[in-house]
């Protein structure tokens, strides 16, 4: 028997293994070692960035004046973007009752935290002083001054604080019974004492069932609105702002749309290595990716119109500067990037239409980089083309990056992908309750005459 | 002389079942013979079970409520006291009590207090952290998070006697009946 969502011959056992083994007994491959090598490389090369950052300040980046926010905060809303999809993945389509999340959930939630603290760093790392961030909290001090709560950056600082603490706080509740599964499972001493202790004395009766179930949808009718307000506040450190480019009411909006589209994309471009070498076809089935390919199409249809209606305003804002920004970014320095972005957002998801091409898993790894590179473009063009040709012809200047916003960007790519394969290793990367749920039920479906 | 008087102390009576309706039928069965402080341990949840035993959660969405709407209202004030009352700013003339601005932190703060209630009211209702329980002390028990279904009998409920339950549960299709000791 077979069924498109998972393979229905899979028993408990047979599921326990399949997926405790990736942690338990099998012994890594040259890719994982490859990988893990390679990430590691980049990480450190990131550690290095971050003390260089404490030592000697901003400097150390391009930016300047007109340009002060450069490479950092393109990062930032590529990351906390891509975050998103992991959450409408465990969250919303767990509302939606939709079955196909469930063996790629736990793998998005993790991708969710690990993109929040690769950009967590940056805001952090921008403010100057970075060892003073937590003035930004609100807690009585000698110095008897708070915070400033009519500004974006507080607000921001509330919405990513509070999205990774949900966040951490839904996939963690959500692993405690495969926890509590390696437990059981874990032959070594240690390992049986470090998930035990993690998996809080798990007992798997039917009121800790009961409980979980009951808490994973608060948590999911919780962290549904959360995501759609994080990349709302996000958006708004640029709108509240009278940037041409930036002071724009469709940036909420826009903003969230992009955010799940890159996420998709990214959640793509995990998934399908991983299921190819750890050998998890049977459980993420080429449904699951077929599914995200279409809904690539449909975040990529909004992040089009999106941009159709951003471009209008400007053209009929009866604004010079506005014009002009538009104008400056389809034909002016940055031009290549605009089009390419162009081409990689509104153009190429759109091959997913086609049934052969969205089955093919290379076809469908390489689009996924293409959306990655595309919306991180959408960000560089929204924060720098805006800030480089600002109202001043005077105060125009270009932005260049140096060898350190590079080894920013590329040290959290290495972060977020080193932090991946760790996950891999170390932690249930599918949930087992969830798909020995998913086949009992389908299984008992069949049976009903 | 030291005469010790050893209680042998039980906890209750563990049923291993290969099957998850085995597991089913037989709770029936034991329900009908008017038990009442029984427990199922399942690899995935099974709604048939909760729905038998009658697990009531709403508490927590109460809590959750609570909770919520306490940190908006919480959130809300610790903005208006900092701006308006300890801290005021003027800054190009805004009011000190700026409500709009107030609202993305008391909204960011209603979903964080009403998300770690939720974390922390499950694991308070759920009885856990709790690392050691009898129950671990039955070697087979540990696959209850593998593949194998278990239905518990405990032992202050007012029915409970070691024979006559162990009896009832080995008339079911059990794989085995276990004591579990304290």
């Amino acid at each position: 028997m077979n069924n498109d969502l998972v393979d229905l011959n899979l028993t408990n056992l047979s599921i326990t293994k399949k997926i405790t083994d990736v942690v338990l007994t099998r012994r890594q491959g040259p890719y994982w070692w490859l990988g893990l090598f390679i990430t590691a490389l980049l990480t450190s090369s990131f550690v290095i960035g971050v003390i260089y950052i404490f030592l000697v300040g901003v400097g150390i980046w391009g930016i300047n004046i007109p340009v002060a926010w450069g490479f950092a905060i393109v990062n930032f809303v590529w990351w906390i973007g891509i975050g998103h999809a992991g959450t409408f993945i465990s969250a919303i389509l767990l509302l939606l009752h939709q079955k196909w999340r469930t063996s790629i959930n736990r793998f998005s939630e993790a991708m969710t935290i690990f993109a929040v603290v690769c950009a967590g760093i940056f805001p952090l790392c921008h403010l100057g002083r970075p060892w003073l961030f937590y003035w930004i909290f609100p807690y009585p001090n000698t110095m008897g001054i708070w915070p400033q709560f009519r500004s974006p950056l507080v607000w921001d600082f509330f919405a990513i604080s509070t999205y990774f603490t949900v966040s951490l706080l839904f996939w963690y509740m959500g692993m405690i019974p495969d926890l509590a599964t390696l437990r059981d499972k874990a032959t070594g001493k240690i390992r049986k004492k470090v998930y035990g202790i993690l998996s809080l004395g798990w007992r798997n009766s039917s009121l800790h069932w009961s409980y979980l179930e009951r808490s994973s949808l608060l948590l999911a009718g919780l962290a549904t609105p959360l995501v759609v307000s994080v990349h709302s506040i996000v958006s708004l450190d640029f709108a509240v702002a009278n940037v041409p480019g930036w002071h724009s009411a469709i940036f909420p909006p826009y903003f969230v749309a992009g955010a799940i589209f890159s996420g998709f994309a990214m959640v793509l471009t995990i998934v399908i290595p991983v299921r190819h070498f750890f050998n998890l076809e049977n459980l993420i089935t080429k449904k699951h990716i077929t599914n995200m390919a279409l809904l690539c199409i449909v975040t990529g249809s909004i992040v089009a119109y999106g941009y159709l209606v951003e471009f209008s305003l400007e053209w009929y804002s009866g604004s010079n500067f506005e014009k002009h920004l538009l104008i400056n970014r389809a034909l002016g320095f940055y031009a290549p990037l605009f089009w390419i972005m162009i081409i990689c957002n509104v153009l190429v998801p759109h091959i997913f239409w086609f049934k052969k091409l969205r089955e093919n898993m290379l076809v469908v790894f390489i689009v996924s980089l293409l959306i990655n590179l595309g919306m991180w473009l959408e960000r560089f063009i929204i924060v720098i083309v805006s800030l480089s040709h600002n109202f001043m012809a005077s105060a125009w200047r270009l932005y260049f990056p140096t060898f350190w916003d590079w080894i920013f960007l590329f040290g959290t790519v290495g972060l977020f992908f080193f932090l991946i394969f760790l996950f891999i290793r170390f932690l249930p990367a599918i949930s087992i309750y969830e798909v020995k749920d998913l086949v009992h039920e389908e299984n008992s479906q069949g049976k009903v005459p | 002389m030291t005469a010790q008087f050893e209680i042998p102390e039980v906890y209750g009576v563990l049923a291993e079942y290969k099957e998850v309706h085995e597991l089913i039928s037989a709770t029936q069965i034991v329900l009908d013979h008017g038990y009442k402080k029984i427990q199922t341990f399942t690899p995935h949840p099974v709604k048939e079970l909760s729905e038998l035993l009658n697990h009531d959660t709403r508490l927590i969405a109460f809590l959750t409520l609570v909770m919520g709407i306490g940190s908006c209202l919480g959130g809300y004030y610790l903005q208006y006291w900092i701006s308006a009352i300890s801290f005021p700013v003027n800054i190009g003339g805004r009011p000190y009590h700026s409500a709009p601005a107030f609202i993305p932190a008391t909204f960011e703060i209603t979903i964080l207090g009403a998300a770690v209630t939720v974390f922390f009211s499950f694991l308070i209702l759920c009885g856990l952290p709790r690392l050691n329980h009898p129950l671990f002390n039955v070697h087979q028990f540990s696959r209850a998070s593998i593949d194998r279904y278990f239905l518990f009998v405990h032992a202050n409920d007012p029915l409970f006697e070691i024979s006559s339950t162990t009896q009832i549960l080995n008339q079911s299709s059990a794989l085995g009946v276990y004591n579990v000791k304290r």
